[in-house]
Order: structure tokens, then sequence, then C-alpha cells
């Protein structure tokens, strides 16, 4: 971990790959939103970025509750870990443990060849949003840039 | 638990979020155990009726389990009864059994009153309507120096539930308002606690939701912190390390049972919060701590799996 980060989240997410309010009404349109724009971003492939999240997606629902999701990828020739963070406008259906639709969705992708960075972002991100304050505060985000500061200040306890 | 005054922005987002958890659980059945500050405050008893009637209308299939444990202290007293107890439960003798009944039955008929004010088609049962609950007496093992188990009169556990009274009311789209009374092999009656009650209706009914209502504002940390999230494993963790004790040691076990036995998630919400059951299902927080699953919550297996191929 880089020491100028408190967590292995604001290491990869950038104010660039935070979308608020953007308009899609199936997780299958979010990830075909999500891949173009990471495509734009980044130059990856937003093809192989949509196939990716749904292989994960199918072993089983990435939505862990309290409106909360972290769909996940690991990448084929990924240079770097990219995060990226999406508040869609209307409440998404993810299948999620307490039935809720999901209001807040951050993506992983990770490259093929360092899994533990995958498991401890994952393990950091639902700590993270398991702390209600925290999941209030984002909520009051307006804009990408707080959203950035936001991940950016929190320490595990 | 301060109010802050809502704006017209806020209400409109509300409201307007509020169709996709609407479409997540149309068709879904939630108990209700209904008690507490919520019973008795005029304000929360009416936030709750209109609750209960939208939740109706938007096509969730609500039904309410009551208690009234404050209400047969009253009239017990009133009567100067003075009562028994054993492991928390009262000693239930047939005279105090049937203030037990009185009272419940006086409950009862206020809330389906209540409720049908606010726009419900609300009926009340007792578990002994169609011998839909099933009781069987409890009998506490002998403590101390007794070698003979206690007798605690007429107080039962629920054996089982005949669920078709209820799916009968529901496919006809009324609210089942229940007394937690059951009814034993001879035909006795016996008073089964409501949060019991409440858990065993909704695994019968393999349940959406098991939402109880409390005076806290859920399960609380050592440390008096809500905790607002937990699975089944967590909450067999505290009971080993003493985070619960006292009044939630029922909710949490009938909650327990009811994760284990198909009900998808069990609410444990403040219920002096007003529109608190509204807040708790149709928005993406609660008002109170969420317990899933074990088979729900497997997202951290998912993920090692994942990584490590």
């Amino acid at each position: 971990m880089s020491e100028t980060h408190m967590n292995t989240i604001s290491e990869f997410l950038a104010p660039q790959d935070i979308w608020l309010n953007v308009q899609v009404a199936s997780i299958k349109r979010l990830f075909e939103e999500v891949g173009n724009r990471l495509h734009e971003n980044h130059g990856i492939s937003a093809r192989i970025v949509v196939e990716n999240l749904w292989s994960r997606e199918l072993l089983g629902s990435t939505a862990i509750g309290q409106g909360v999701a972290l769909p996940h990828a690991r990448i084929q020739d990924l240079e770097y870990p990219i995060a990226a963070f999406v508040r869609p406008v209307t409440p998404l259906p993810f299948d999620a443990p307490d039935g809720k639709p999901v209001t807040d969705i951050l993506f992983l992708l990770a490259p093929m060849h360092i899994a533990e960075l995958g498991v401890e972002f994952l393990a950091e991100a639902a700590r993270c949003f398991s702390d209600i304050n925290f999941r209030n505060w984002l909520r009051a985000c307006k804009d990408p840039e707080s959203v950035y500061q936001l991940f950016s200040a929190w320490k595990p306890a | 638990m301060s109010l802050l005054p809502v704006s017209h922005e806020q209400k409109t987002r509300v409201l307007s979020e509020a169709l996709p958890y609407i479409q997540s659980f149309h068709g879904k059945t939630f108990v209700i155990k209904y008690g507490g500050n919520a019973m008795t405050e005029p304000a929360l008893k009416a936030s709750f009726a209109r609750d209960v009637a939208l939740l109706r209308l938007v096509g969730i299939r609500p039904i309410i389990v009551h208690g009234g444990g404050p209400q047969i202290n009253e009239l017990l007293k009133k009567m100067d009864v003075v009562s028994e107890f054993r492991n928390g439960m009262r000693v239930t003798d047939e005279q105090t059994m049937n203030a037990v009944e009185m009272v419940l039955g006086e409950l009862n008929q206020e809330i389906v009153g209540l409720l049908n004010q606010h726009g419900c088609r609300a009926v009340g049962l007792s578990g002994q309507d169609g011998h839909f609950i099933h009781a069987k007496k409890i009998h506490l093992k002998a403590d101390g120096d007794s070698h003979s188990a206690i007798d605690l009169g007429f107080v039962g556990d629920v054996d089982h539930i005949d669920s078709e009274l209820i799916h009968l009311l529901n496919s006809k789209n009324f609210v089942p308002v229940v007394m937690p009374i059951g009814v034993g092999s001879e035909g006795e009656a016996y008073n089964i606690n409501a949060d019991l009650v409440a858990g065993k209706l909704a695994e019968a009914l393999q349940g959406e939701k098991l939402i109880l209502m409390t005076n806290t504002p859920g399960v609380l940390d050592k440390n008096g912190k809500l905790i607002t999230f937990a699975t089944a494993s967590n909450v067999e963790t505290w009971f080993a390390d003493g985070t619960i004790h006292g009044g939630m040691m029922p909710k949490l076990e009938s909650a327990l049972r009811a994760v284990k036995n198909g009900v998808k998630s069990v609410h444990i919400i403040d219920g002096r919060v007003p529109n608190g059951l509204l807040l708790e299902v149709l928005t993406n927080e609660g008002v109170g701590t969420t317990i899933l699953s074990d088979l729900h919550s497997h997202f951290h297996e998912d993920t090692k799996r994942y990584f490590s191929v």
C-alpha cells in the first residue's frame, strides 16, 4: 500500500471514474455503461470489462445489502488496478441479500496476477460501507470530488 | 433520537426512490411483530397504521402479530393478582389466562379498528381461529434444589402453524392481525410469547421479512453502538460472548431461527421512530438491525474463490 493512501480504495479510485446520477435500468446496462466509460478513461476494452464483470456476477450477486454492491473482475493484460464508483439515478435491482435495490456501486478491476489485492480491497470496501455514517456522508456527496475525498479520508477503525 | 424537518425535495426524492423497493417487494409476505411505544403512543399508532396500509396497497402482504405484556400487567394489578415469574415467564393459572385473553382480545380489536381507520381491511385472529396455531405446554426444568418440573400453567410454545387461514386472507388482500394465543391438543388455550409467534409464522409462510418492533434503536454492541447489519453466524457469536441479554434474547432467538428456516431477512427496528416501518422497507437505510441468513451472505466466500482460481 502506498504511503500517501489511507486505504486501498482511494489508491485505485480517481475522480474521473466516479459517476453520480447515471441513468441505467438494469445491471446489464450498468456494466455496459461502466465498460464504455472505462474504455474512454483508460483505453481498456469495454467488451472485456463487461464480460468479466458478468462472469463474476453470475457466480453470485455482489450486492451486500443496505443498497451497496461491489462488482469486480480480474482482467487479462490489465496493467494496474482500476476502481470506479457509480450512483445510479434509480436504485437498481441486484439480487441483494436483503432484497433491496442498490444505490451505491463500487467497482474493482484487478490485474490477473495480484489476487490478494482484490480480496483486500473488497474486504476494506465491505468494512467501509458497513459504517452507517460513511454511507450517509457518501449519499450526501453531490460531486465526484467530494466522493473521492470521502473515500480518501476513510480509515479502517 | 432527533427528528429533522424534511424538505419538499427530500420528500419527493424519497417517494420517487420508493418505486424500485416496491417492485422488489411486491407480492412478498412480511410478518411484523407490533409492540412497545408504537402500540401505545397515539402519533406512533397512527403512523404505524398508515405504514401498514401503504405496504398493503403497494402489493406487499403484511401480517401483524402483537404482544400485550404491559397491558396484561396493568389489568392483573387492578385485579390484585400477583404473578410469579420463572425464567422471565409469568406462571399463568386459569384466572390469569382469562385476564390475558381479555386484554389480548381487546388490544386485537383496537389494532384492527386502527388499521381499518387508515384504509386497511384488517381481520383480527387468535391462534384458536381455524385452529391455526397449535401450541404445546412449556415445561421448565427444575431449578436449584427442587427435582420436579416447574408448572408455568397456560404458557405455551408453538408446536406448528396451519397457515391455510392466513393464505386465504392474504389472497383476498386482508391484513391479518394475530394475537399470540395457541391451542393445545385438548383444546386448551395457551399464551405464547409474541416474538416467538411472529418468528414461527414467518417460517411457516416462508416470508420475505420478519420485522420486530422494539423500544430500542436495534441491537447494540458492547459499547452501546447500533449494529446495523449482521449474519446468522454473527448472532450466534453474540449469544456466546454476552453481547445480547435481557429483552433482546427472545427476539434474537426468534430471528436466528427464522433466518435458518427460510426467512430471507429479519429486521429489529426502533418502533419509536415515526414511519419506521416504511423507512426500513422502502429506503436503503433502515432504522435498526438487519439480520441475514448465512445462505444469503456468501459474498466473501464467492470473492475468495474467484480470486484464488
